[in-house]
Protein backbone atom coordinates (compact mmCIF):
# COMPACT_ATOMS: atom_id res chain seq x y z
CA UNK A 1 0.00 0.00 0.00
CA UNK A 2 2.74 2.73 1.01
CA UNK A 3 4.15 1.15 -1.74
CA UNK A 4 1.28 2.23 -4.03
CA UNK A 5 0.97 5.76 -2.85
CA UNK A 6 4.50 6.13 -3.51
CA UNK A 7 3.95 5.35 -6.79
CA UNK A 8 0.54 7.25 -7.76
CA UNK A 9 2.54 10.49 -5.84
CA UNK A 10 5.90 9.93 -8.40
CA UNK A 11 3.38 9.74 -11.07
CA UNK A 12 1.44 13.21 -9.96
CA UNK A 13 4.86 14.93 -9.89
CA UNK A 14 5.89 13.36 -13.37
CA UNK A 15 2.50 14.73 -14.57
CA UNK A 16 3.03 17.95 -12.79
CA UNK A 17 6.42 18.46 -13.78
CA UNK A 18 5.42 17.84 -17.80
CA UNK A 19 2.46 20.39 -17.71
CA UNK A 20 5.11 23.03 -16.24
CA UNK A 21 6.97 21.84 -18.77
CA UNK A 22 4.44 22.32 -21.92
CA UNK A 23 3.76 25.75 -20.79
CA UNK A 24 7.10 27.08 -20.52
CA UNK A 25 8.71 25.88 -24.04
CA UNK A 26 4.94 24.83 -25.45
CA UNK A 27 3.66 24.46 -29.20
CA UNK A 28 4.08 28.03 -30.28
CA UNK A 29 2.33 27.46 -33.80
CA UNK A 30 -0.70 28.46 -32.24
CA UNK A 31 0.60 32.40 -32.68
CA UNK A 32 2.40 34.31 -35.53
CA UNK A 33 4.99 36.72 -34.79
CA UNK A 34 3.69 38.80 -36.90
CA UNK A 35 3.64 42.42 -35.90
CA UNK A 36 1.09 44.22 -37.08
CA UNK A 37 3.13 47.71 -38.68
CA UNK A 38 3.75 47.43 -42.58
CA UNK A 39 1.04 44.69 -43.15
CA UNK A 40 0.88 41.34 -44.88
CA UNK A 41 3.78 41.12 -47.70
CA UNK A 42 4.03 44.91 -47.37
CA UNK A 43 7.18 46.81 -46.69
CA UNK A 44 6.49 50.39 -46.09
CA UNK A 45 4.13 51.87 -43.36
CA UNK A 46 3.11 55.71 -43.04
CA UNK A 47 1.73 57.35 -39.96
CA UNK A 48 1.14 60.65 -38.63
CA UNK A 49 2.29 61.21 -34.86
CA UNK A 50 2.33 62.81 -31.89
CA UNK A 51 5.49 63.39 -29.47
CA UNK A 52 4.50 64.25 -26.01
CA UNK A 53 7.66 64.66 -24.04
CA UNK A 54 8.15 66.43 -20.47
CA UNK A 55 5.14 68.51 -21.34
CA UNK A 56 6.28 69.65 -24.56
CA UNK A 57 3.83 68.20 -27.81
CA UNK A 58 5.16 68.01 -31.46
CA UNK A 59 3.44 66.44 -34.61
CA UNK A 60 4.89 64.90 -37.73
CA UNK A 61 4.74 62.12 -40.37
CA UNK A 62 6.19 58.86 -39.69
CA UNK A 63 7.51 56.82 -42.18
CA UNK A 64 8.79 53.08 -41.92
CA UNK A 65 10.46 51.00 -44.19
CA UNK A 66 11.51 47.28 -44.47
CA UNK A 67 14.65 47.42 -46.50
CA UNK A 68 15.96 43.79 -46.07
CA UNK A 69 15.26 41.07 -43.52
CA UNK A 70 17.25 42.56 -40.68
CA UNK A 71 17.89 46.35 -41.69
CA UNK A 72 15.25 49.14 -41.56
CA UNK A 73 14.61 52.67 -41.91
CA UNK A 74 12.84 55.40 -39.92
CA UNK A 75 11.70 58.79 -41.70
CA UNK A 76 10.15 61.50 -39.59
CA UNK A 77 8.85 64.87 -41.05
CA UNK A 78 7.39 67.79 -40.22
CA UNK A 79 3.60 67.83 -42.03
CA UNK A 80 4.59 70.56 -44.21
CA UNK A 81 7.17 68.23 -45.81
CA UNK A 82 10.61 68.96 -44.30
CA UNK A 83 12.77 66.45 -43.22
CA UNK A 84 13.76 66.07 -39.32
CA UNK A 85 15.08 62.74 -38.66
CA UNK A 86 16.36 59.92 -40.83
CA UNK A 87 17.74 56.51 -39.83
CA UNK A 88 18.29 53.33 -40.62
CA UNK A 89 18.73 50.36 -38.24
CA UNK A 90 19.37 46.49 -37.72
CA UNK A 91 18.70 44.97 -34.57
CA UNK A 92 22.36 45.66 -33.30
CA UNK A 93 22.81 49.04 -34.30
CA UNK A 94 21.78 52.55 -35.71
CA UNK A 95 23.03 55.17 -38.43
CA UNK A 96 21.44 58.32 -37.97
CA UNK A 97 21.22 59.64 -42.43
CA UNK A 98 20.18 62.78 -41.73
CA UNK A 99 18.64 65.31 -38.66
CA UNK A 100 18.14 68.92 -38.08
CA UNK A 101 20.02 70.33 -35.14
CA UNK A 102 17.62 70.94 -32.74
CA UNK A 103 16.16 67.55 -32.67
CA UNK A 104 20.12 66.49 -32.60
CA UNK A 105 20.64 64.71 -29.22
CA UNK A 106 22.19 61.26 -28.85
CA UNK A 107 19.53 60.08 -26.14
CA UNK A 108 16.28 60.80 -28.44
CA UNK A 109 18.15 59.16 -31.15
CA UNK A 110 18.91 55.86 -28.80
CA UNK A 111 15.08 56.17 -27.20
CA UNK A 112 14.01 56.31 -31.04
CA UNK A 113 16.02 53.28 -31.97
CA UNK A 114 14.88 51.06 -29.16
CA UNK A 115 11.11 52.10 -29.82
CA UNK A 116 11.18 51.55 -33.23
CA UNK A 117 13.32 48.53 -33.38
CA UNK A 118 10.93 47.26 -30.75
CA UNK A 119 8.08 48.02 -32.97
CA UNK A 120 9.41 46.91 -36.24
CA UNK A 121 11.84 44.13 -36.03
CA UNK A 122 9.90 40.76 -35.50
CA UNK A 123 11.25 37.84 -33.26
CA UNK A 124 11.70 34.32 -35.18
CA UNK A 125 8.98 31.69 -33.36
CA UNK A 126 12.42 30.07 -32.05
CA UNK A 127 13.12 33.13 -29.94
CA UNK A 128 10.25 33.03 -28.30
CA UNK A 129 9.16 31.52 -24.76
CA UNK A 130 5.55 30.96 -23.28
CA UNK A 131 4.72 32.28 -20.30
CA UNK A 132 2.02 32.47 -17.71
CA UNK A 133 -0.34 35.45 -18.50
CA UNK A 134 -0.87 36.48 -15.02
CA UNK A 135 -2.85 39.57 -16.29
CA UNK A 136 -5.48 37.20 -16.65
CA UNK A 137 -6.93 38.94 -19.84
CA UNK A 138 -9.28 36.11 -21.57
CA UNK A 139 -7.47 34.78 -25.55
CA UNK A 140 -3.78 36.44 -24.48
CA UNK A 141 -1.38 34.71 -24.78
CA UNK A 142 2.10 35.95 -23.43
CA UNK A 143 5.72 35.01 -24.63
CA UNK A 144 8.67 36.10 -23.66
CA UNK A 145 11.77 36.84 -26.17
CA UNK A 146 14.61 34.50 -25.28
CA UNK A 147 17.72 36.58 -23.45
CA UNK A 148 15.68 39.81 -23.29
CA UNK A 149 12.79 41.13 -20.49
CA UNK A 150 10.70 41.92 -23.86
CA UNK A 151 7.24 40.72 -23.87
CA UNK A 152 4.72 39.61 -26.46
CA UNK A 153 1.47 39.55 -25.50
CA UNK A 154 -0.89 37.47 -28.64
CA UNK A 155 -4.27 37.36 -29.22
CA UNK A 156 -6.12 35.71 -32.12
CA UNK A 157 -2.45 35.17 -33.06
CA UNK A 158 -1.53 38.52 -33.77
CA UNK A 159 0.71 41.18 -31.55
CA UNK A 160 -1.52 42.91 -29.26
CA UNK A 161 1.17 44.51 -26.94
CA UNK A 162 4.86 44.48 -26.48
CA UNK A 163 6.59 45.57 -22.98
CA UNK A 164 9.98 45.72 -22.40
CA UNK A 165 11.44 46.19 -18.79
CA UNK A 166 14.62 47.82 -17.82
CA UNK A 167 16.22 48.48 -14.77
CA UNK A 168 15.44 52.43 -15.69
CA UNK A 169 12.86 52.65 -17.96
CA UNK A 170 9.61 50.60 -19.28
CA UNK A 171 8.50 50.77 -22.67
CA UNK A 172 4.75 49.32 -23.15
CA UNK A 173 3.63 49.34 -27.12
CA UNK A 174 -0.05 48.59 -27.94
CA UNK A 175 -1.34 47.72 -31.56
CA UNK A 176 -5.09 49.23 -31.28
CA UNK A 177 -7.69 48.70 -34.55
CA UNK A 178 -6.06 45.78 -36.44
CA UNK A 179 -7.30 44.89 -39.79
CA UNK A 180 -6.12 42.96 -42.01
CA UNK A 181 -3.12 42.39 -40.18
CA UNK A 182 -2.43 46.09 -39.87
CA UNK A 183 -2.73 48.04 -36.77
CA UNK A 184 -4.56 51.89 -37.31
CA UNK A 185 -3.08 53.14 -34.37
CA UNK A 186 0.29 52.75 -32.33
CA UNK A 187 0.86 53.65 -28.93
CA UNK A 188 4.10 53.45 -27.17
CA UNK A 189 4.58 54.70 -23.37
CA UNK A 190 7.09 55.05 -21.67
CA UNK A 191 7.42 54.96 -17.64
CA UNK A 192 9.04 56.84 -15.39
CA UNK A 193 10.53 58.62 -18.45
CA UNK A 194 7.74 60.94 -19.45
CA UNK A 195 7.47 60.38 -23.43
CA UNK A 196 4.40 58.62 -25.40
CA UNK A 197 4.26 58.57 -29.10
CA UNK A 198 1.17 58.00 -31.16
CA UNK A 199 0.78 56.90 -34.54
CA UNK A 200 -1.93 56.62 -36.62
CA UNK A 201 -1.77 55.20 -40.02
CA UNK A 202 -1.96 56.96 -43.29
CA UNK A 203 -1.04 53.96 -45.49
CA UNK B 1 14.12 69.73 -25.71
CA UNK B 2 14.31 73.48 -24.22
CA UNK B 3 12.18 76.09 -25.59
CA UNK B 4 15.04 77.76 -27.74
CA UNK B 5 15.44 74.14 -29.54
CA UNK B 6 11.83 74.27 -29.77
CA UNK B 7 11.62 77.57 -31.43
CA UNK B 8 14.53 76.44 -33.61
CA UNK B 9 12.83 73.45 -35.28
CA UNK B 10 9.40 75.89 -35.61
CA UNK B 11 11.77 78.56 -37.56
CA UNK B 12 12.98 75.76 -39.73
CA UNK B 13 9.57 74.50 -40.44
CA UNK B 14 8.03 77.80 -41.06
CA UNK B 15 11.06 78.44 -43.32
CA UNK B 16 9.79 75.36 -45.12
CA UNK B 17 6.42 76.49 -45.25
CA UNK B 18 7.74 80.08 -47.17
CA UNK B 19 9.08 77.99 -49.46
CA UNK B 20 5.53 75.92 -49.90
CA UNK B 21 4.07 79.40 -50.52
CA UNK B 22 5.72 80.26 -53.69
CA UNK B 23 5.35 77.42 -56.53
CA UNK B 24 7.19 72.38 -61.92
CA UNK B 25 7.78 71.82 -65.31
CA UNK B 26 10.52 70.53 -68.27
CA UNK B 27 13.00 71.74 -70.53
CA UNK B 28 13.80 74.92 -69.13
CA UNK B 29 16.14 77.28 -70.57
CA UNK B 30 17.56 80.96 -69.28
CA UNK B 31 15.20 83.61 -70.35
CA UNK B 32 17.17 86.37 -72.42
CA UNK B 33 15.34 89.53 -70.51
CA UNK B 34 15.11 88.63 -66.62
CA UNK B 35 14.22 92.37 -65.89
CA UNK B 36 10.84 92.43 -68.01
CA UNK B 37 9.98 89.51 -66.78
CA UNK B 38 10.60 89.59 -63.06
CA UNK B 39 8.82 93.12 -63.36
CA UNK B 40 5.68 91.78 -65.03
CA UNK B 41 5.68 88.99 -62.44
CA UNK B 42 5.86 91.59 -59.69
CA UNK B 43 2.72 93.64 -61.39
CA UNK B 44 0.91 90.85 -61.39
CA UNK B 45 1.88 90.36 -57.81
CA UNK B 46 0.95 93.58 -56.82
CA UNK B 47 -2.38 93.37 -58.33
CA UNK B 48 -3.39 90.25 -56.62
CA UNK B 49 -5.37 90.58 -53.74
CA UNK B 50 -6.55 87.41 -52.49
CA UNK B 51 -5.89 83.87 -52.96
CA UNK B 52 -7.75 81.18 -52.95
CA UNK B 53 -6.79 77.92 -53.93
CA UNK B 54 -6.48 73.87 -53.27
CA UNK B 55 -2.74 72.45 -52.91
CA UNK B 56 -1.85 68.73 -53.39
CA UNK B 57 1.67 68.13 -51.69
CA UNK B 58 4.26 64.96 -52.09
CA UNK B 59 6.90 64.27 -50.23
CA UNK B 60 9.24 62.10 -52.06
CA UNK B 61 11.82 59.88 -50.53
CA UNK B 62 14.39 58.45 -52.37
CA UNK B 63 13.51 54.73 -50.71
CA UNK B 64 9.94 54.99 -50.83
CA UNK B 65 8.24 53.83 -53.68
CA UNK B 66 5.41 56.16 -53.42
CA UNK B 67 5.66 60.11 -52.64
CA UNK B 68 3.93 60.61 -49.13
CA UNK B 69 0.79 62.37 -49.77
CA UNK B 70 -1.85 65.53 -48.15
CA UNK B 71 -3.77 67.80 -49.22
CA UNK B 72 -5.70 70.87 -48.43
CA UNK B 73 -6.21 74.30 -48.24
CA UNK B 74 -4.77 77.97 -48.92
CA UNK B 75 -5.86 81.32 -48.66
CA UNK B 76 -4.26 84.68 -48.40
CA UNK B 77 -5.07 87.74 -48.03
CA UNK B 78 -3.06 91.06 -48.59
CA UNK B 79 -1.10 92.67 -47.13
CA UNK B 80 -0.01 89.68 -44.32
CA UNK B 81 -2.89 87.08 -43.69
CA UNK B 82 -2.38 83.71 -44.49
CA UNK B 83 -3.90 80.20 -43.81
CA UNK B 84 -2.28 77.48 -44.70
CA UNK B 85 -4.96 74.09 -43.69
CA UNK B 86 -4.53 70.72 -44.15
CA UNK B 87 -7.53 68.75 -44.94
CA UNK B 88 -6.54 65.12 -45.88
CA UNK B 89 -5.60 62.81 -44.25
CA UNK B 90 -4.66 64.77 -41.17
CA UNK B 91 -6.01 68.15 -39.94
CA UNK B 92 -3.50 70.24 -39.39
CA UNK B 93 -3.48 74.59 -39.51
CA UNK B 94 -1.07 77.31 -39.36
CA UNK B 95 -2.38 80.68 -39.72
CA UNK B 96 0.12 84.07 -40.04
CA UNK B 97 -2.00 87.13 -38.89
CA UNK B 98 -0.16 89.90 -39.17
CA UNK B 99 2.48 89.61 -36.10
CA UNK B 100 0.97 86.49 -35.14
CA UNK B 101 1.45 82.68 -36.35
CA UNK B 102 -0.73 80.25 -34.87
CA UNK B 103 -0.25 76.76 -35.58
CA UNK B 104 -3.28 74.00 -34.54
CA UNK B 105 -3.43 70.70 -34.64
CA UNK B 106 -6.14 68.81 -32.94
CA UNK B 107 -6.87 70.60 -29.17
CA UNK B 108 -3.39 71.96 -29.30
CA UNK B 109 -2.74 75.48 -30.59
CA UNK B 110 0.52 77.46 -30.14
CA UNK B 111 1.07 80.82 -30.71
CA UNK B 112 4.21 82.74 -31.32
CA UNK B 113 4.73 86.33 -31.84
CA UNK B 114 6.59 86.09 -35.47
CA UNK B 115 8.45 89.71 -34.50
CA UNK B 116 9.24 88.15 -31.10
CA UNK B 117 12.75 86.77 -32.74
CA UNK B 118 14.99 87.62 -35.96
CA UNK B 119 14.64 84.68 -37.76
CA UNK B 120 10.34 84.45 -37.21
CA UNK B 121 10.46 88.24 -38.94
CA UNK B 122 12.81 87.27 -41.40
CA UNK B 123 10.58 84.24 -42.40
CA UNK B 124 7.46 86.75 -41.96
CA UNK B 125 9.19 88.95 -44.48
CA UNK B 126 10.15 86.61 -47.32
CA UNK B 127 6.68 85.39 -46.92
CA UNK B 128 4.78 88.73 -47.73
CA UNK B 129 8.03 89.67 -50.43
CA UNK B 130 7.16 86.40 -52.37
CA UNK B 131 3.95 87.05 -52.19
CA UNK B 132 3.93 90.74 -52.66
CA UNK B 133 6.20 90.20 -55.71
CA UNK B 134 9.45 91.77 -54.55
CA UNK B 135 11.40 88.63 -53.54
CA UNK B 136 14.29 89.98 -55.55
CA UNK B 137 15.25 92.41 -53.20
CA UNK B 138 16.36 89.89 -50.89
CA UNK B 139 19.77 89.20 -50.50
CA UNK B 140 19.56 85.55 -48.58
CA UNK B 141 19.05 84.12 -52.40
CA UNK B 142 20.82 83.66 -55.31
CA UNK B 143 18.22 84.07 -57.48
CA UNK B 144 17.79 83.10 -62.07
CA UNK B 145 15.12 82.99 -63.95
CA UNK B 146 14.16 80.15 -66.72
CA UNK B 147 10.98 79.19 -69.38
CA UNK B 148 9.60 76.81 -70.76
CA UNK B 149 7.18 76.98 -73.83
CA UNK B 150 4.47 77.59 -71.14
CA UNK B 151 6.02 78.21 -67.33
CA UNK B 152 9.06 80.38 -65.86
CA UNK B 153 10.95 78.94 -63.17
CA UNK B 154 11.85 81.03 -59.98
CA UNK B 155 15.42 79.21 -59.15
CA UNK B 156 16.46 80.34 -55.77
CA UNK B 157 19.62 78.77 -53.94
CA UNK B 158 19.63 80.09 -49.99
CA UNK B 159 23.01 82.20 -49.62
CA UNK B 160 22.12 82.73 -45.92
CA UNK B 161 24.03 79.79 -43.90
CA UNK B 162 20.95 79.05 -41.90
CA UNK B 163 18.81 78.30 -44.86
CA UNK B 164 21.00 75.86 -46.29
CA UNK B 165 20.60 73.53 -43.43
CA UNK B 166 17.43 72.96 -44.57
CA UNK B 167 16.88 73.54 -47.99
CA UNK B 168 19.52 73.10 -50.98
CA UNK B 169 17.03 74.89 -53.32
CA UNK B 170 13.61 75.92 -54.26
CA UNK B 171 11.66 75.93 -57.68
CA UNK B 172 9.19 78.26 -58.19
CA UNK B 173 6.80 77.94 -61.17
CA UNK B 174 4.63 80.66 -62.86
CA UNK B 175 2.04 79.90 -65.85
CA UNK B 176 3.35 82.25 -68.47
CA UNK B 177 -0.73 82.57 -68.89
CA UNK B 178 -1.45 84.42 -65.46
CA UNK B 179 2.43 85.12 -64.31
CA UNK B 180 0.73 83.75 -60.95
CA UNK B 181 2.31 80.48 -58.60
CA UNK B 182 1.39 77.12 -60.20
CA UNK B 183 3.57 75.05 -58.47
CA UNK B 184 6.41 74.88 -56.24
CA UNK B 185 9.39 71.93 -55.39
CA UNK B 186 11.96 72.38 -52.12
CA UNK B 187 15.02 70.28 -52.39
CA UNK B 188 16.60 69.23 -49.28
CA UNK B 189 20.35 68.75 -48.93
CA UNK B 190 19.61 64.90 -48.91
CA UNK B 191 18.18 65.19 -52.71
CA UNK B 192 14.91 64.52 -50.99
CA UNK B 193 12.20 66.76 -52.51
CA UNK B 194 8.42 68.19 -51.57
CA UNK B 195 6.63 69.03 -54.47
CA UNK B 196 3.58 71.15 -54.15
CA UNK B 197 1.08 72.23 -56.65
CA UNK B 198 -1.41 74.73 -56.30
CA UNK B 199 -5.11 73.46 -57.70
CA UNK B 200 -8.47 75.48 -58.76
CA UNK B 201 -6.71 79.03 -58.13
CA UNK B 202 -8.85 81.81 -57.78
CA UNK B 203 -7.82 85.78 -57.21
CA UNK B 204 -9.37 88.81 -56.03
CA UNK B 205 -12.32 86.59 -54.58
CA UNK B 206 -13.48 88.39 -51.27
CA UNK B 207 -12.40 85.99 -48.17
CA UNK B 208 -13.82 86.45 -44.98
CA UNK B 209 -11.51 87.96 -41.88
CA UNK B 210 -12.66 84.32 -39.79
CA UNK B 211 -10.53 82.61 -42.19
CA UNK B 212 -7.56 83.72 -40.78
CA UNK B 213 -8.34 83.05 -37.11
CA UNK B 214 -7.99 79.45 -35.32
CA UNK B 215 -11.60 79.24 -34.08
Amino acid sequence: MRKLLLLISWCILAVSCSTQKSLETGNNSAVSTFIPVFGPNAVEAIFRGTIDVNGKHFSGIFVFKKVSENLFRAVLMSEVGMTLLDMSFTPKDFTVNYCIEPLSKKGLFKLLYHDFKLALDEPGIHQLKRKRNRENVSKTILFRKKDSRDFYYFADGIVTKILSKSIYNNTEIQFESVNGGKAEKIKIQHKPVKLRIELTRIS
Amino acid sequence: MNRKNHIKLLQGILFFLFCSCLAIGQNFKPVANFDKIQAEINKTAESIKTIKSNFVQEKQLSFLNVPVKSEGLFRYKKENQLRWEYTEPFKYLILFNGNEIVIKDGSNTNVFDAGSNALFKQINDLMLGAVKGDLGKNKDFAFSLNESSGQYQLLLKPTNANMKKYVAAVEIYFEKADLAVSSIKIIESTGDFTKITFNDRKFNEPIDEKTFTSN
